[in-house]
């Protein structure tokens, strides 16, 4: 199997850092609709709304998943950084 | 001179106070630390919006944009951030002095004041200042609700000219020893400078001139939210510094008064020995 490709993702609050690893690919909800994105995307900014961030792992068959906040989403040398207020994930509840 | 018991007494309520002030101190050092990792975790974000803001701003030429657009100062709005306790040494009191100072040289322009924090509300009320907004902050760091409900306030209440100029005073944290009473604007937006090198063809979705206008909000909440949080840090720096200097001082006190104490216990038994030794005189005379 070919090596995937992956990229780096950060989601930060303005209170931590809340997640900052190496994954595959996001799926993330733009103000304009859901839109994915892999490895070595062009750069991208975008408004994020509410709803679901799924996030594939290396080695994960199933995706994870982060309820966000409105925020910000920008694509830059293939290092993804999510801006949000408020996140929730499914193992904090 | 008092006599021994007053100054035992005395002595015995400067050690409660020095016990009281040693707590403080030890608590208010623990907090510290907390609100240091807090103000550090609150930096990436920070530095990430601001770049943000860079790299649209660069991408949008010429952008007009009513919270870019300076006017006329006539009406300031000043966001004052205070503690809701004292015990802080001069922490308030400097903050206090500083939009005094702002006050008496800007006596031409309608200032309106917006409190966070009880000290500085109740100082101001009492001198009759004009008070747009408090809120206390709950001994603790102010909810990002709150800070984002009191920034699109401003937002509104700038775009409708109903102030031409947003300041923020608060406490800059440079050092435990060293807080800095600092004005910062926070609206108009000071333009960023442009980096040429860092110049990168973004795609936005959607426009980058919608997208700007929604992170406004979001840099400016940034903006006062970093100013309370680094207030927070300042306050507990200068209670940790002024509850340290409270208990030497007690310590002082305490010793200077057990070597008045001991003097009067000696006056007192040299005395009563006198006494006796004459009595023993006169009973052989």
């Amino acid at each position: 199997m070919a090596e995937e490709k992956t990229f780096k993702l950060e989601i930060i609050t303005p209170n931590e850092v809340v997640l900052s690893k190496d994954v595959l690919s996001i799926t993330a909800p733009g103000a304009e609709g859901s839109f994915g994105i892999l490895a070595n995307h062009a750069p991208f900014m975008t408004s994020l709304d509410k709803g679901e961030l799924k996030i594939k792992e290396p080695g994960q068959v199933n995706p994870l998943i982060i309820d966000i906040n409105k925020g910000f989403l920008e694509v830059l040398n293939n290092k993804v950084v999510v801006l949000v207020d408020k996140v929730k994930t499914e193992d904090q509840e | 001179m008092a006599s021994a018991k007053d100054i035992k007494k005395r002595i015995k309520g400067i050690k409660n106070i020095q016990q009281i002030t040693r707590a403080m101190e030890m608590v208010a050092g623990a907090k510290l630390r907390r609100a240091q990792v807090l103000a550090e975790s609150a930096k990436p974000y920070a530095e990430k919006i601001q770049s943000l803001m860079q790299n649209l701003g660069s991408s949008v030429s010429a952008f007009e944009h009513p919270l870019l657009t300076k006017r006329a100062e006539n009406n300031v709005a000043l966001i004052l951030v205070t503690s809701d306790r004292g015990l802080c040494g001069a922490y308030n009191t400097n903050l206090f002095k500083k939009v005094q100072a702002y006050f008496r040289e800007n006596q031409d322009k309608k200032i309106s004041l917006f409190c966070i924090g009880k000290k500085g509300n109740d100082f101001f009320k009492h001198r009759n200042y004009d008070i747009r907004y408090y809120s206390p902050s709950d001994n603790k760091i102010m909810t990002l609700d709150k800070v984002n409900e009191l920034v699109d306030k401003m937002i509104n209440e700038y775009t409708n000219t109903f102030f031409d100029k947003v300041l923020i005073v608060f406490s800059k944290f440079v050092s435990v020893m060293n807080q800095i009473p600092t004005e910062r604007p926070l609206l108009p937006v000071e333009k960023i400078e442009e980096k040429e090198d860092r110049r990168v063809d973004y795609i936005f979705e959607p426009g980058a001139q919608s997208l700007l206008e929604k992170l406004f909000p979001k840099y400016l909440e940034n903006q006062l939210y970093n100013a309370i949080v680094e207030s927070y840090a300042s306050e507990l720096a200068a209670r940790l510094v002024s509850m340290k200097n409270a208990t030497k001082s007690a310590g002082e006190m305490i010793d200077s008064l057990t070597l008045t104490y001991n003097k009067a216990r000696q006056a007192g038994i040299t005395k009563e020995i006198l006494e006796i030794i004459s009595g023993a005189e006169a009973l052989k005379g």
